[in-house]
């Protein structure tokens, strides 16, 4: 007798124990306390047990199998619904397919949308690329795809920023941020006027939204390798924020990768921007800069300062980019050229780094060694620690020789940035305010194309 | 309901494509535990008789879209019968189809003594009575159980209820009928 069983178990085992042969007063001493109530209800079911259950009549069953009968036949005489069952099945099997193909679309997409936060090295940074990729593929135009250029340079930022606090490579995201600068740019050359005004405010807008992302991470940057990485990106921002300086109402694009003894100061698509291995530089060449030869001329002023950099006390300053068209040619790129990443030693004897003369004080060639081992980058001139950058002497030099202080290339002009002290006497070409660059902001007038 | 020696899924199969004689074979297996159900759930001899005829025009005409979907055979097709039952009697009520037939003239027919048939037959009557109050889930659970000697899992099954619930609904149905027959302790066997 197990205790604490509700009545309604205690009943079904009474009744399995009946079933099985035991009697009723035998049930009833096992349970007691529950006799009074069990015992009715068994005698009641020996009772329905004694009760002979209804049948079907002869007669009901014949009329309900005569009815049965003549409904199969009825059913026979229908046209064979196999068909519809293989129909059904068809419609059972694409509906299937149909969703096994929204599954996949729907993980294809989910992918892709988890692939836009990859970073390189992840699993889905392909799928993100490919589908960059594609993007650029599906878009209508050149100004789309200009804003997905924009939004690619972006991500590569962030990408190569990521990078960069690990101190982890991030020459390639440099180099394909460049690249989508140059291209962005490109798209934009092939604008109409109102379009290309449009956009390259949006280029501006990236551009300097870049920089302050590279201001940002500059803050946190704590090791060398770090700042070394971040002065490679400033580089690429420092080109692509030239485009703006070199905009005029006619589309152009100056190519960069090869050094130009003369800029045309409206400049024009020439060629296709031609890629400076590993990667491009599409503005500001340096060698587009032919201020000075290193060794004849200590320095010179930037004729083309189309923006003024950021001072930056810790930050290396470099030449300008743009060049005069009377400016003599710029020399030819060394051997250390920007593609090659090795560090790119800040002679004091003024050794040219793609094309830049190497910042040198009006009596000496620089001397402070840049406080970490410079890199080019990209066609850009390893960054230094000019203090000064002296003025050619045919140009600007001031009366007292005083070095004048080159501002960085590429710098947003409006940003609040330190000019370049205008030499009390300008060059003949000295270049003049491009037309169209980026209105008030610069500071520095562009060369004029004579 | 006994299916031994009688293959119940592929007698369906066959009678699902037309098959009379498969049909008829599945009709004489059901018939008479169908025609029980149908009582217990009406109350009514006649009127189940004649909803037995309605149900097996509904067994045609559906059973192309039967199919087993696991577990026992049998119980799957009656309880796949009883469902249709049930859901025939919810509609002939609908149409106000009650017609009360006194339920002596279908009870058992063996031979008893007219004195005896007297007295069986008051108490036959008391206890048809009392069936008739019960309520429809009590008598069905009451027939599954005592005349289709069902165990509590078949029932829980055929009317879709738990093992407890069937439990419960065979203790009430038991309570009610007791009292209403008038059953004390005192007439149980010593």
């Amino acid at each position: 007798m197990r205790r604490g069983e509700s009545i309604e178990c205690i009943l079904q085992r009474c009744l399995a124990r009946i079933a099985a042969g035991e009697s009723i007063a035998a049930c009833l001493r096992d349970y007691p306390e529950h006799a009074d109530e069990l015992a009715p209800l068994l005698e009641t079911v020996a009772e329905l047990r004694g009760w002979a259950p209804p049948t079907l009549s002869d007669a009901a069953r014949r009329t309900a199998r005569a009815r049965a009968h003549a409904a199969l036949a009825v059913r026979r005489s229908r046209p064979s619904r196999r068909w519809l069952r293989v129909w059904a099945g068809g419609m059972r099997l694409a509906l299937g397919a149909t969703l096994a193909l929204l599954l996949l679309l729907g993980t294809l997409g989910i992918s892709v949308a988890a692939a836009q936060s990859s970073l390189p090295g992840q699993p889905l940074y392909g799928l993100k690329r490919q589908s960059e990729e594609l993007r650029l593929q599906l878009a209508n135009d050149a100004e789309q795809q200009a804003e997905l250029r924009l939004q690619f340079a972006g991500r590569r930022l962030d990408e190569a920023l990521a990078e960069v606090s690990d101190c982890a490579g991030a020459a390639d995201l440099m180099s394909d941020m460049a690249q989508e600068y140059d291209k962005a740019w490109l798209a934009i050359a092939q604008l109409d006027p109102a379009a290309q005004a449009r956009l390259r405010d949006r280029f501006k807008e990236a551009v300097r939204a870049h920089r302050q992302a590279l201001d940002a991470a500059r803050q946190r940057a704590t090791s060398a390798c770090a700042r070394a990485e971040l002065d490679r990106a400033e580089h690429v921002n420092d080109g692509a924020a030239e485009h703006i300086a070199t905009l005029t109402s006619t589309p152009t694009f100056i190519p960069t990768s090869t050094p130009m003894p003369t800029v045309t100061r409206t400049p024009t698509l020439r060629r296709p921007a031609v890629r400076r291995t590993p990667t491009p530089a599409p503005t500001a060449s340096p060698t587009d800069t032919p201020t000075s030869a290193p060794t004849e001329m200590p320095t010179e002023t930037p004729t083309a300062m189309p923006m003024a950099r950021r001072s930056d006390s810790a930050r290396p300053r470099r030449p300008p980019t743009l060049a005069p068209i009377d400016m003599p040619p710029a020399p030819a790129p060394t051997d250390a050229a920007p593609t090659d990443d090795t560090p790119a030693t800040p002679a004091p004897s003024a050794t040219p780094v793609d094309g830049y003369p190497a910042p040198v004080t009006p009596s000496a060639t620089p001397t402070e060694a840049p406080t970490e081992t410079p890199m080019p980058v990209d066609g850009y001139p390893a960054p230094v620690t000019p203090i000064e950058v002296p003025t050619p002497p045919e140009t600007s030099v001031p009366p007292g020789g005083e070095p004048i202080v080159t501002p960085e290339p590429g710098a947003t002009p409006d940003d609040g940035l330190e000019e370049t002290p205008a030499p009390t006497d300008q060059p003949v070409d000295q270049p003049t305010t491009a037309p169209t660059a980026a209105d008030g902001e610069r500071r520095t007038p562009v060369p004029t194309i004579e | 309901m006994s299916t031994s020696g009688f293959d119940l899924a592929s007698t369906v199969v066959r009678a699902q494509e037309g098959d009379q004689a498969a049909f008829d074979a599945i009709y004489d297996q059901f018939a008479d535990a169908l025609f029980r159900y149908l009582y217990a759930r009406c109350g009514n001899a006649a009127l189940a008789e004649e909803l037995t005829g309605d149900v097996w025009v509904r067994v045609v005409e559906r059973l192309p879209a039967f199919h087993f979907a696991g577990g026992d055979p049998t119980a799957v097709f009656a309880g796949w019968l009883y469902k249709i039952a049930r859901n025939l009697v919810i509609d002939s009520y609908r149409r106000k189809r009650t017609v009360h037939v006194p339920l002596t003239e279908t009870l058992s027919s063996h031979d008893i003594s007219p004195d005896e048939r007297v007295i069986a037959g008051d108490a036959r009557r008391a206890l048809h009575a009392a069936i008739e109050q019960l309520t429809t889930d009590q008598r069905e659970v009451l027939l599954l159980r005592f005349f289709e000697e069902r165990s509590n899992a078949e029932v829980a099954q055929l009317t879709g209820r738990s093992e407890n619930a069937v439990k419960v609904m065979q203790h009430r149905a038991l309570t009610a009928l007791a009292r209403m027959l008038g059953v004390r302790r005192g007439q149980r066997d010593a």
